[in-house]
């Protein structure tokens, strides 16, 4: 039962970490964006616009917009004003120093790699000078994920097969101590049925207690320890905790439940 | 009631090579009949009566009981034949740590009797066998003749129509065998018809009973051709 709980708080605890990743790295990730610096002066005089419209097409882009050089120009002055700068000097400049460029919005489901190809992609374009974006946070916390998912599914996957092996062992423990009154009962005509069930139902009720005790830590831990915990992880920059559906509740027992009666049948026919 | 036809039972030896427990036997027992089977130690008695009790499969022939065909049938069919009948292992099988009383309950409340109905059957099948005065002894603290007399009643405690016995007469002594006779007579004067394995011969007699002798395997005296 121990196991199995510990199989079912390994499992919800590696979903509820990926479910706060996400939760951390969605804002990250709505604030992405790649910036394309545009060739000055533009190799023909529409480059701008069909370059726009090419990248509009291009797989994992959700957003373009065009900054011409006068805008970006205005933009830093904007921004010096706002900060005190020196705003004067901009206008004893001989010419606009900026470029015009892109501001891409990639798709937020968009991963290192598929923004690694959409740089290189912009990058081959001969209308494009330059491409930036500071993305490098993205590949470490998918390897952090990965291993969340991978680690989780593992690890659950082989406490669940202990669970199961325990189980069976005392299903089959069961099967042995009522040997001499199965050979009794079945001489006496009792049905395979009434024999076998009381074994699958210790299995059964085996593995729902360990299913409710597992996933009565989750819920202790994601959902009546919030005010505790989550204050603790907001503190460390995780945000609030995320709150386990009660799907993946009610699969953790349900799952217990079903992973007894496998135990109970690996147990053998009484 | 009971029909063999042809049966042989051939048996692997685990160190090669096979032993035939049966060969070619044909026996019928009507309704309301007794038979005794007789022979000595392996001549295959026991292993015919496990075989109308569905312990075992013919590895040749039909074996008929209750208009069923013993060897076909499934688990769930075997249950529900045996439910008819009023078995009397070898060796007795008894619950060792349970009371004569609960050896009978037990069996009569996984048949589905209520709590009610099975401590009133079970008093009464005590009475009949005559183990009312030690239904609260542990069957491991009985006597030979009362574990018989136990085993017996837990037989008859359901209203078997067929009485299978494997050596009922072994450990009795005089007295014991009388008792035995007395309470087997009993039965068949209610109907029952009744099967009996056993090495003293004598028995069928007592019991007025047909007879018939097996050795090595094959009927010498007194089956149905």
């Amino acid at each position: 039962m121990l196991l199995l709980a510990l199989a079912i708080v390994t499992g919800g605890g590696a979903f509820a970490g990926r479910l706060a990743l996400a939760q951390l790295t969605a804002g990250w990730r709505a604030d992405l964006r790649l910036v394309v610096t545009l060739r000055e002066p533009p190799p023909r005089p529409d480059a701008p616009g069909s370059v726009v419209k090419a990248v509009r097409l291009l797989p994992g882009v959700v957003d373009v917009r065009y900054v011409s050089p006068e805008d970006a120009l205005g933009e830093l002055r904007r921004y010096l004003a706002g900060g005190a700068g020196e705003v004067d000097g901009l206008d004893r400049l001989p010419a606009n120093p900026l470029p015009a460029r892109l501001e891409i919005t990639p798709a937020p489901t968009l991963d290192a790699a598929g923004l690694r190809r959409l740089v290189e992609t912009l990058g081959r374009d001969t209308n494009v000078d330059d491409v930036a974006g500071a993305f490098d946070w993205v590949a470490p916390l998918e390897r952090v994920d990965h291993v969340l998912r991978l680690g989780g599914l593992a690890l659950g996957t082989l406490l669940a097969l202990g669970a199961l092996v325990a189980i069976g062992a005392s299903a089959d423990a069961a099967r042995r101590i009522r040997a001499d009154e199965t050979a009794v009962l079945r001489l006496a005509g009792v049905s395979e049925a009434r024999l076998w069930g009381p074994i699958l139902l210790l299995g059964c009720f085996e593995g729902l207690v360990g299913g409710l005790l597992g996933v009565a830590c989750l819920w202790l831990a994601s959902d009546a320890g919030a005010p505790w915990l989550g204050g603790w992880l907001d503190r460390v920059g995780f945000g609030p905790l995320p709150v386990l559906p009660g799907a993946v509740l009610r699969g953790g027992i349900a799952g217990g439940a079903l992973l007894g009666l496998l135990g109970g049948l690996s147990g053998g026919r009484p | 009631m009971v029909e063999l036809r042809g049966v042989s039972k051939v048996y692997a030896r685990a160190v090669g090579g096979r032993v035939e427990a049966l060969l070619d036997l044909t026996v019928e027992v009507k309704p309301g009949e007794t038979l005794v089977v007789s022979g000595p130690s392996g001549a295959g008695k026991s292993t015919l009566l496990r075989l109308v009790t569905g312990e075992e499969r013919p590895t040749r022939g039909t074996v008929t009981v209750l208009d069923e065909n013993v060897g076909r049938l499934s688990r769930v069919r075997l249950a529900r034949l045996r439910r008819e009948l009023g078995i009397v292992p070898q060796g007795r099988r008894l619950l060792e740590e349970r009371t004569a009383f609960a050896n009978l309950a037990f069996v009569l409340r996984a048949l589905g009797r209520s709590r009610r109905e099975a401590r009133e059957a079970t008093r009464e099948t005590l009475a009949e066998v005559g183990l009312t005065e030690r239904r609260r002894a542990r069957a491991r603290e009985l006597a030979e003749a009362d574990r018989l007399r136990l085993c017996l009643a837990r037989a008859l405690a359901p209203g078997p129509r067929l009485l299978v016995l494997d050596e009922p007469a072994t450990g009795l002594d005089g007295e014991a065998l009388t008792g035995l006779v007395g309470v087997l007579r009993t039965c068949h004067d209610q109907g029952t018809t009744i099967l009996i394995a056993t090495q003293a011969a004598e028995l069928a007699r007592r019991l007025d009973a047909r007879a018939l002798t097996l050795d090595r395997g094959r009927l010498r005296h007194g089956g149905t051709d």
